[in-house]
């Protein structure tokens, strides 16, 4: 079979997918940059691959690598061949991850994943989101199921007592007996992501999915005080968001009143026109029977990537810092 | 050829969270806070005893510290280093952890 493989630069091929790709590429960029921290290419240290050890002391392949990614951020977080440059970005992580040990991390990891996908996405490819998230959920949940601390529930009990103590968690364990506090909260972290990742790989109820990967990433988040996880919350937050049935919605026609503060703030930030805005009219009121069903408030906010966007960056903006804020005041 | 590089990219995945069963470490698997351990680092390196500080330039992990994932990436680390970087020195290493609140245990690890 002859193999042929050419270089596309142009950005008409992911013009046709209605999926908020440019959103979360930028938002990758948003988090190597200021949750990860990574600003150039290291060297390799205690790489996975022994033999990358032989890059050590060439510093000039990272000065042009340090290039690169700051290229490949710029070029990405503009939207220029964002796709191509999301490869090249994805590439440097894997690169990172795989020439330092220490600097491994399931969150780095992810992030590289998903500008990969992003990447490599073309329309009618949106199932390799499902699958990517699908797995991320189930492996987290197979690999508790199998962990005997967390069957008997000896992790939760020492994560709420010592790590991220809790004196609600301490004062309800007192009252409830036979461990059942940390075993329902061990249990349910199973059947929850694995829940989830199953769920991933349907297209059904695909808007309660995604409102379900929040709250639960959210919900952690408070139980720990905002310590646990917030680069999880915001990876998922966003990479999830790829989920919604984006091809359904485009276009759909969302009536509102002129009065409506809400939906005129809810318009105000559709900068793409996602929807089309029309100002209400009872004799132009037509709508599909699907749609009536669902809240049009919860879909005009949800399907708004720019506020869906800037609400992850507060809450997360609010977890790293808290200890900041709260000195404030 | 594109989804053939996506599907041995999701087998690949999949592999590692396979592999992870057989394996104490937990690389490549999407095991994020599995296990909570918090350890102490004692290196004695050709007779010095190193600092914390010492520790962390070593093996680029802190002394006293907390991992995540397992426990065993702690010491695949400190092991790896003395075996490539550090196979010059004479080094005794003592790692005192205790994994999800557990009684503690030490793992040792000598050249000399």
């Amino acid at each position: 079979m002859e193999f042929q493989y050419r270089v596309n630069f142009s950005s008409a091929i992911q013009q046709d997918s209605a999926l908020p790709l440019l959103f979360v590429a930028r938002m990758m960029v948003i988090f190597l940059l200021w949750i990860r921290g990574m600003d150039n290419i290291l060297p390799p240290f205690l790489p996975f691959l022994e033999s990358l050890n032989l890059l050590r002391g060439q510093g000039w392949l990272f000065f042009l690598l340090d290039w690169l990614y700051w290229i490949s951020l710029l070029m990405v977080f503009v939207g220029f061949r964002y796709y191509f440059f999301s490869l090249v970005l994805a590439a440097l992580v894997f690169f990172s991850i795989i020439s330092s040990k220490p600097q491994f991390s399931n969150s780095f990891l992810y992030s590289g994943c998903i500008l990969f996908l992003v990447g490599m996405h073309r329309p009618g490819m949106d199932w390799i989101f499902r699958i990517q998230i699908a797995l991320l959920y189930l492996g987290a949940g197979f690999n508790k199921l199998f962990d005997p601390d967390w069957i008997s529930g000896q992790y939760f009990d020492f994560f709420f007592s010592e790590p991220y103590r809790n004196s609600l968690y301490l004062t309800l364990s007192s009252l409830i007996p036979e461990r059942g506090l940390v075993l329902f909260f061990s249990y349910s972290s199973i059947v929850a992501e694995l829940g989830l990742g199953a769920w991933a790989l349907l297209k059904k109820r695909r808007i309660l999915l995604v409102l379900l990967i929040n709250f639960f990433h959210i919900s952690m988040l408070f139980l720990t005080l905002g310590e646990l996880s917030y680069i999880f919350y915001f990876l998922m937050a966003v990479s999830s968001y790829l989920l919604l049935p984006w091809e359904e919605m485009k276009g759909m026609v969302i009536p509102y009143s002129q009065e409506s503060q809400y939906f005129s703030f809810v318009k105000f930030w559709d900068f793409d026109r996602f929807f089309n805005w029309k100002v209400f009219d009872r004799q132009i009121f037509v709508f599909d029977n699907k749609k009536n069903s669902l809240s049009l408030q919860l879909i005009s906010i949800l399907f708004s990537k720019y506020l869906y966007g800037f609400l992850i960056l507060i809450l997360v903006f609010i977890c790293r810092y808290k200890h900041n804020l709260l000195a404030l005041f | 050829m594109r989804r053939v590089i996506i599907s041995a990219f999701f087998l690949i995945q999949l592999i590692g969270i396979i592999y992870s069963r057989f394996m104490e470490e937990r690389y490549f698997c999407w095991a994020p806070f599995d296990q909570i351990s918090l350890y102490e680092i004692k290196s004695t390196v050709n007779g010095v005893v190193f600092s914390p500080e010492e520790i962390k330039s070593r093996y680029n992990l802190q002394g006293n510290g907390r991992e995540n994932r397992s426990i065993h990436h702690v010491f695949s680390i400190i092991k790896q280093y003395e075996e490539s970087y550090g196979k010059e020195d004479k080094v005794v290493v003592k790692v005192i952890y205790s994994t999800n609140g557990k009684a503690k245990e030490e793992w040792n690890f000598s050249t000399e």
